[in-house]
């Protein structure tokens, strides 16, 4: 009886150390396992939402083609049409439904290629902003028509940040970024260097933070038309003011 | 009475099993306390079956140190959470380093024991 109670703090000592063990074990799995379903989770959501989209995009692409069959005929068959179709014609070439060409600037930007240890990573990558910052310098200088990375930028578009990500009418960018407009390209250089944070961004921060910014002017510029959808749901017009 | 060294085994054993049948739902958070925690209780396990192979085995000063090692570690790693400070990295090292060490002299005595070395 004395040999067995010398090994009661031993058994003690074990059966807790046996509880630790699959407390500790069972705790890991379940940890793993929940990190791994909540991104599978997600992963599928991102993934038919954007399956949703491209089909919608296919339709609005579809729709907008029979119309413009639509358009075609009308002004074929009635004089009077024919004045309506021109008009039309130009509303959407200003509203940015068409894809245009012609002389303009270039701006790419992208991200530090790598950053030095110890440093903000934030500081070495392009941010929304910084898109913001330029695109505004160059609608400033008389830019007729701007894309992100070929999304053309229209009344409604908005650049803004989602994650590492940057959403320009709600599609996804990644670095590198080129910005195109169209406009007079000596016009729209002045612009960026006349700007007080496009400069800033594009001269000094660029250096400091080894970010790539490039600028070119070129004499052939070509820029898509808007694919997303117009539709406007809340907003009325007013009738009889302009 | 030879067959009494396999007690503890048994109660490992037990303990392996009230684990996974309790399932105890312990928060994410403390993780990695719990870890640390067991790494003391197994370097403490070690301790105690090397003492016991060179015969300097003492209940009391087994059961404290289990006891004491176990929760020790796990505060430190919270006050070093609280500070800033990875103390978490330290307690592995001393434990791990320990651990080893126990291993190889348990290994060691064994062999001696048995004639084999």
């Amino acid at each position: 009886m004395n040999e067995a109670r010398r090994f009661l703090s031993p058994i003690l000592v074990c059966l807790i150390l046996g509880f630790l063990l699959s407390t500790a074990f069972y705790a890991q799995q379940r940890t793993r396992e929940r990190v791994g379903q909540r991104k599978a989770e997600l992963t599928e959501i991102i993934k038919s939402l954007e399956k949703e989209r491209e089909n919608l995009k296919k339709e609005t692409r579809k729709l907008r083609e029979r119309l413009r069959a639509y358009e075609k005929e009308a002004a074929a068959h009635e004089g009077i049409l024919g004045s309506f179709t021109k008009e039309l014609e130009e509303l959407k070439f200003a509203a940015g439904l068409t894809a245009v060409k012609g002389t303009g600037v270039e701006v790419s930007l992208s991200d530090a290629l790598q950053v030095p240890p110890g440093e903000d990573p934030n500081n070495y990558i392009i941010h929304d902003y910084d898109l913001r910052v330029v695109v505004n310098a160059l609608w400033d200088g008389g830019a007729e028509a701007i894309a992100i990375n070929n999304q053309r930028l229209v009344s409604t578009s908005a650049i803004r940040c989602a994650g590492n990500i940057i959403l320009v009418n709600s599609m996804r960018l990644a670095t590198p970024y080129k910005i195109r407009a169209i406009g007079n390209s000596e016009r729209l250089y002045r612009a960026l260097q006349e700007n007080k944070d496009a400069s800033k961004l594009l001269w000094n921060y660029a250096k400091s933070f080894s970010l790539i910014a490039k600028i070119k002017t070129l004499s052939h510029i070509k820029i898509p038309a808007y694919s997303g959808s117009l539709r406007v749901e809340h907003a009325r017009a007013i009738k009889g003011e302009d | 009475m030879g067959r009494l060294y396999l007690l503890p085994i048994l109660g490992l054993l037990i303990g392996v099993i009230l684990g996974l049948v309790l399932r105890v739902d312990i928060p994410s958070v403390y993780v990695p306390y719990l870890g640390i925690a067991l790494l003391a209780a197994l370097d403490s396990a070690f301790g105690g079956l090397r003492a016991s192979l060179e015969g300097k085995f003492n209940d009391k000063l087994f059961i404290s140190g289990f006891f004491g090692n176990t929760l020790m570690a796990a505060f430190i790693v919270y006050i070093g959470d609280r500070l800033g400070i990875p103390l978490y990295l330290a307690a592995v090292v001393a434990f791990g380093v320990r651990l080893f060490q126990n291993l190889a002299l348990i290994r060691r005595l064994i062999f001696q024991s048995r004639g084999w070395g």
